[in-house]
């Protein structure tokens, strides 16, 4: 009866151990006993993703996570919808082009879709390049600030005239997958890539754009509507 | 004081809990921490209540426990 108690009470013992040696090895980030109960963005700090990144070493956990890719219901009716998933960073005007530029992070969900029906007319990529002045990036202006950026680009030949869809990401972690082919139909909020890991997806539409998303908001990829209408002006 | 610890070939089990009551205080307030934004004085306020809740019933246990070995032959 004792030795059964004892093995119990080593048992309780080294379980307590065990979690206190995770909870010191781990800080400052949070340790495996406690992460099930932590929301996505405090369970996987950014400084640790940005570690994982450079060592381009991942925890399964984590990726199991990033990979999810839920069902969208995308409205019906002549509008656009965003392209990706993540915070609404800027809309820009130039050239005639209007950029509506998404930024995801780590936990947003890296499926990127269609913003509108069309055909796929040229899917390019854009290697890595620094960019170190200004000067250089003023013809790419969602480019400012980004630092070894490689792009996949895809155009698409719509009923709004030629869209174009890209999906950037940083040299470091430059994984961009393209689904789709060209010659490819795709319908409004079809998904068509993915990016491994946080960067951004730019959308060009013809002429001048009035978005009915403010910048700053976040947007929901296939779903949430950027512009309504069946044409621009 | 050893009988504090270790008894008739095993752990006393108030030790048992205090080691229990360490490592759950440790990694709840860990928890808190990440899990609630709040000040630092906050988080401490909350600590020494739940901390003064636990040790009397230390206390408690402690003097039932005395108690009861007092009694036995």
């Amino acid at each position: 009866m004792q030795k059964r108690v004892l093995i119990i009470q080593l048992g309780i013992i080294a379980f307590c151990l065990i979690a206190l040696t995770e909870l010191v090895a781990n800080f400052p980030f949070p340790s495996p006993v406690i992460k099930p109960f932590l929301p996505p963005k405090l369970r996987w700090p950014s400084e640790l993703v940005a570690h994982w990144v450079e060592a381009q070493n991942f925890d399964e956990g984590f990726l199991e996570y990033f990979y999810r890719d839920p069902e969208r219901t995308v409205p019906p009716g002549q509008n656009l919808v965003s392209p990706a998933d993540g915070l609404l960073r800027d809309v820009i005007y130039k050239n005639d082009i209007s950029y509506f530029v998404v930024a995801l992070s780590f936990w947003d969900v890296h499926v990127v879709r269609t913003p509108v029906s069309g055909v796929v007319k040229s899917i390019t990529q854009e290697g890595f390049t620094f960019y170190r002045y200004s000067s250089e990036v003023k013809d790419q202006v969602y480019l400012e600030g980004k630092a070894g950026p490689v792009q996949q680009v895809l155009t698409l030949d719509t009923d709004y005239g030629e869209v174009r869809v890209r999906l950037i990401t940083s040299y470091w972690a430059s994984r961009l997958k393209v689904w789709v082919h060209e010659g490819d139909r795709l319908t409004k909020g079809q998904r068509i890539g993915r990016i491994m890991l946080g960067s951004s997806v730019v959308a060009e539409f013809p002429g001048k754009v009035q978005f009915s998303v403010p910048v700053q908001q976040r947007v929901v990829g296939g779903e949430t509507i950027i512009f309504n209408g069946a044409k621009f002006q | 004081m050893m009988r504090l610890v270790w008894r008739d070939g095993r752990f006393s089990w108030p030790f048992v809990v205090v080691v229990v009551y360490l490592t759950l205080s440790l990694l709840i307030v860990d928890f808190v921490w990440r899990r609630f934004v709040m000040p630092f004085e906050t988080l401490l306020i909350y600590t020494v209540v739940g901390d003064s809740a636990v040790a009397i019933l230390l206390i408690v246990a402690c003097l039932r426990f005395r108690r009861t070995a007092d009694a036995k032959p």
